[in-house]
């Protein structure tokens, strides 16, 4: 096991809906380590997206702490949380959400020209390589509007990349994208995890869960199990799947 | 129902959008309905203002020091004549030396007509408390009171109480101002050099006898009225031919003006300002239908889906249609009657400024008529152009926009931008312009029509300014004009004090004299040489004594081109000139003539008349000193005009020229505010989902803020160097166009760099700078809104 990169203490989270309170995140308590590629999985609307947007600084927090390399990031102004999303944490959105009127290498590169360590030239090297990687590169001077959806978020990969993140956060990855564009974009993932790249995912679709080596449960706002495998192979797919499941049905999934 | 339903929350959802459009039709209303009112309104007055006065249909002026006499003979040719209702006859008393009058202190310029209040035959409104009513019934003039034309209030600022000195050589009196008199005839602040002034009747008589014992100081005016009967048929045209024909009692006055020469010089200055007024709100209102466009273009791809969900419940496209007009109606009906209703108090604000600058006092009333009929056209036009822009709502497909596949609004770009590290906000401000140019055409055009509508209005103040006004637009330059009253005797003498005070540059003969035309008395400039022609833009000057160059006013009225002859008279004596060229001459409203001296040696003029020297001094420092020198010496042998004396009798004129261009700045202002506010807002909304991307990618707030407002400040600067590249290239015509009834014909533009610098950088900056504001929503946009759960 790795180093922890991200840590919670007692997160809680939650929303004022008409004088009601919802209580999204209950007191979790959650560790991400290093090279880790873990995966919070939970039925629809157990708060999976708002835990993953609640300690990478997108969302604030009702109480609790979350620490990042011992830096407490619920503290942090915008300004310092732009400073992490330009450098240590990368975005996967299961929307995709590329910018419309900038062509995939444009939507790659942009990013990256905020990072003042590397010249464009630099930066627009690594976009060609990591569109190379994603293996888009034929498609990189196309609008978004003119790939197809699993090209678009190979694309929204590659450009969690750019500036070679800490750590990785995907959100439902696969949820707007068919069978096999699913395993594609998964194994894409995966390709990129075993070259070292932390990634934490939240995803319901346990045919995308069994990538991950490290699964959490969350329900009613909190962790209420975890599952450790081991890393994947895809002789195994089959029989991982049925481990997970059966995993889940103890949590009562 | 149904439409009132969507109707009513679209209001409730995007009522800065109607808010927005009530402004802009609030503010285009209210000039429209105020300029339209107040030219209605001064015209009417001026008419009126005539005809109260008893100001005759023709008004001849015979002035002795010209050595022009009206006779009995000619009185009585008049009377007798059929289409004759009545004439008057004033006889006044003239102070011309300039020496001779001050008030408070200050020379007066003008040759001052003295004259009786005359309550039965020309009773002149007398101006109440602080110039906004008439006194019903003024009292009679005490000793020792006068009345003056109301313009000396602002062009000797005098006021009420202050003393009138007058001295002549056997006269030294002391006048008080009671009241200031509507004067819409010589009182007109356009009119130079001779003004009517009233006394009681003792003073009167005593300046009279003072007279006829012969004080040289002293001269007189006869003013013959002659009124026209009611059911003549003769246009004015033919009356004044067929009088002179009969008495030759035009060709042998001063000068001759109708009434009808009066309503217009009188009407001249607010008629071009109040038609700049409407051209510009003109502009305004076509700035305003490319906003409501815009909005509509953009309102109907953000509720791409909603439009889907109600066509697939059953709405048709005519009613998701009927919905935008209404909203646009109610907008553009409420902001019109809102203007129209604030332009009862801007009107009576207006006609309070207006006294100064044309010299009576339009009535407040608003013209319902055309400001009803511009305010509905408007409407007409605002609808027509909603139903125009909502035809993309037919082509609507409820189970594609229902299912987000709407087009792309992005398109590939035809101007490829690249994008780097190194300013990378300008690299993306360029390509957010390239890949959707057409949401900012119309703010790029709003800019550009108000860049060249302040710089066209502020090239008439580069006119007034500038140090060639004689040449450019007087058809001969000088410093001073002197005219020697008697002979020539003081002539050495008065040069010998000119090249010692300012150093004499050149002088030349250059009489100024009155001809008829037609029945028509038109000034005629003769100078003694071809070279002293500065400003013959067709053809050339003339060369020998037959020929004469004319304004375009002169030959538009007349039909008259360059190669006519022209037939002019004087004293009954007649002589035909060949027409060589075209000249531009600013005074009496362009219609001038020019000739060489040696041409008016056929007619019989007076020595005053035709001893008159244009004189250009070295110093021009030293004009107004010398001026006064001159004045000392020589008051009783000679009469002066400066070219100060002149730029100060075109005041009214430079003051509203620049209260022109400060209203059209602030309104620019307004304007820019509503439209920057309406642009942005619509850009910002459509583009918010992508401010969240960027965010999430680690750009800040005020990244994003600089990007979005330096976009606009692009947007802006195009469209101000575009309207200021237009009006370069245009604004002479424009000009020409505009101010052809002061006798302006020929604009030469004339910009330094601020000229155009100024009103492209005060409008990009305050597009800028309310895009910034605007933007400052950045901060409210979060990135979670990208989360879908």
């Amino acid at each position: 096991m790795g180093s922890i990169l991200l840590k919670t203490k007692d997160l809680c989270k939650s929303f004022s809906n008409n004088g009601e309170q919802n209580h999204v995140l209950n007191q979790v308590n959650l560790e991400i380590f290093q090279g880790d590629f873990t995966v919070i999985m939970g039925s629809s609307g157990s708060g999976k997206s708002t835990l993953l947007y609640c300690i990478s600084g997108m969302d604030t927090i009702t109480s609790g702490d979350v620490w990042y390399e011992g830096r407490a990031v619920n503290a942090m102004k915008e300004k310092e949380t732009a400073m992490l999303r330009r450098g240590d944490f990368g975005f996967v959105f299961q929307q995709m959400h590329l910018v419309s009127n900038l062509s995939l290498f444009e939507n790659v590169a942009v990013p990256g020209y905020l990072n003042k360590s590397k010249t464009t030239k630099e930066t627009n090297e690594r976009a060609r390589e990591l569109l190379a990687q994603v293996n888009i590169q034929d498609a990189m001077k196309r609008l978004p509007s003119q790939v197809s959806g699993g090209e678009q978020q190979r694309a929204a990969i590659a450009r969690a990349m750019i500036n070679e993140p800490k750590l990785l956060f995907a959100d439902e990855p696969t949820g707007a994208l068919n069978q096999k564009n699913t395993k594609d974009v998964m194994e894409l993932l995966l390709g990129i995890n075993q070259n070292g790249q932390s990634i934490l995912m939240v995803t319901h679709d346990v045919r995308a869960a069994i990538y991950g080596n490290r699964l959490l449960y969350l329900e009613d706002g909190r962790i209420l199990g975890e599952l450790k495998l081991a890393p994947f192979n895809a002789k195994e797919a089959k029989s991982r799947e049925t481990q997970v499941n059966a995993w889940l049905a103890s949590m009562c999934w | 129902m149904s439409i009132l339903s969507i109707l009513k929350a679209n209001l409730r959802s995007k009522k800065s959008n109607f808010i927005s459009v009530l402004f802009l039709m609030f503010l285009v209303t209210l000039v429209v309905t105020t300029a339209c009112s107040v030219s209605d309104n001064c015209k009417k007055r001026v008419e009126q203002s005539l005809t109260e006065s008893g100001v005759g249909d023709l008004c001849c002026n015979f002035m002795e020091s010209y050595e022009n006499v009206l006779t009995e003979e000619m009185i009585g040719g008049i009377e007798a004549y059929e289409e004759v209702e009545r004439v008057h006859r004033i006889f006044d008393v003239v102070v011309s030396s300039k020496d001779s009058m001050s008030i408070g202190g200050k020379r007066i310029k003008d040759r001052m007509l003295f004259q009786t209040y005359d309550k039965k035959n020309m009773p002149y409104p007398v101006f109440g408390k602080n110039n906004l009513e008439f006194l019903q019934d003024p009292e009679p003039l005490a000793e020792g009171e006068i009345y003056l034309p109301v313009s000396f209030q602002t062009r000797y600022s005098c006021k009420v109480g202050d003393q009138v000195k007058v001295k002549s050589e056997t006269i030294n009196k002391t006048f008080q101002v009671k009241a200031f008199i509507e004067d819409v005839t010589l009182g007109n602040p356009l009119f130079n050099g001779t003004k009517n002034v009233w006394i009681s009747d003792k003073d009167y008589e005593l300046l009279k006898k003072a007279y006829e014992k012969g004080d040289a100081l002293l001269s007189s005016n006869d003013t013959l009225m002659v009124y026209q009967k009611k059911d003549s048929k003769l246009e004015e045209k033919e009356f004044k031919a067929e009088i002179d024909k009969r008495t030759g009692v035009i060709s042998n006055a001063s000068v001759m003006f109708s009434k009808h020469d009066f309503a217009f010089y009188a009407t001249m200055i607010t008629n071009i300002f109040s038609a700049a007024m409407i051209v510009f709100a003109v502009l305004m209102f076509s700035g305003v239908l490319g906003i409501v466009g815009h909005n509509i273009t953009t309102t109907i791809e953000m509720d791409y889906v909603n439009l889907g969900i109600l066509k697939s419940q059953g709405y048709g496209k005519w009613e998701l249609r009927a919905v935008y007009f209404c909203q646009y109606l109610l907008a553009g009906a409420v902001g019109g009657v809102l203007g129209f209703l604030t332009a009862f108090p801007s009107t009576y604000f207006m006609s309070g400024l207006l006294v100064q600058i044309t010299g009576f006092l339009p009535e407040h009333k608003i013209s319902y008529g055309i400001s009803l009929l511009a305010m509905l056209l408007m409407l007409c036009f605002v609808v027509g152009f909603a139903f125009i822009k909502t035809a993309k709502i037919g082509k609507i497909s409820p189970m594609r926009a229902i299912s987000g596949g709407r087009d792309s609004i992005y398109f590939s770009p035809r101007i490829k931008t690249t994008l780097g590290k190194r300013g990378l906000a300008f690299r993306m401000m360029l390509r957010q312009i390239t890949t959707n140019a057409r949401q900012y055409i119309s703010s790029l055009v709003i800019v550009a029509m108000l860049v060249y509508f302040i710089m066209a209005v502020t090239s008439t103040l580069s006119v007034l300014n500038e140090e060639n006004i004689m040449k450019d637009y007087y058809g001969v330059e000088f410093d001073l004009m002197v005219s020697y009253k008697e002979s020539l005797e003081v002539k050495k003498d008065v040069e010998k004090l000119i090249e010692e005070y300012g150093g004499m540059e050149r002088v030349y003969l250059c009489p100024s004299v009155y001809l008829t035309l037609d029945g028509d008395s038109i000034n005629v400039n003769a100078p003694e040489s071809s070279q002293e022609f500065t400003n013959v833009f067709k053809g050339r000057e003339p060369r020998y004594e037959n020929e004469i160059v004319i304004t375009e006013i002169i030959a538009k009225k007349y039909g008259l081109k360059i190669g006519d002859t022209v037939s002019l008279a004087h004293d009954r004596e007649n002589r035909e000139f060949l027409i060589t060229g075209y000249y531009q001459s600013v005074p009496n409203a362009g219609k001038g003539m020019s000739m060489l001296a040696s041409g008016l040696e056929c007619y019989e003029f007076s020595e005053h008349e035709l001893n008159q020297y244009n004189y250009l001094v070295s110093d021009k420092k030293q004009i107004g000193r010398l001026v006064e020198k001159l004045q000392e010496q020589f008051s009783n042998q000679i009469e002066i005009t400066d070219v100060q004396g002149i730029r100060e009798s075109m005041q009214s004129i430079s003051t509203a020229s620049m209260a022109s261009s400060l209203l059209i700045y602030g309104i620019s202002v307004l304007f820019i505010l509503v439209a920057a506010y309406m642009v942005c807002d619509k850009v910002f909304l459509k583009e918010r989902n992508d401010y969240g991307i960027y965010k999430s990618q680690g750009f800040t707030t005020n990244n994003l803020r600089l990007q979005f407002s330096l976009r606009f400040l692009a947007v802006a600067f195009a469209g101000g160097a575009f309207g200021a590249a237009c009006n370069l290239l245009t604004n002479d015509k424009f000009m020409e166009m505009a101010l052809s009834s002061m006798g302006i014909t020929h604009f030469v533009t004339d910009y330094g760099f601020m000229d155009y610098a100024v009103p492209v950088l005060v409008l990009t900056i305050v597009f800028f700078f309310f895009a910034y504001v605007i933007s400052g929503r950045m901060k409210k946009v979060d990135t979670k809104s990208l989360i879908v759960e």
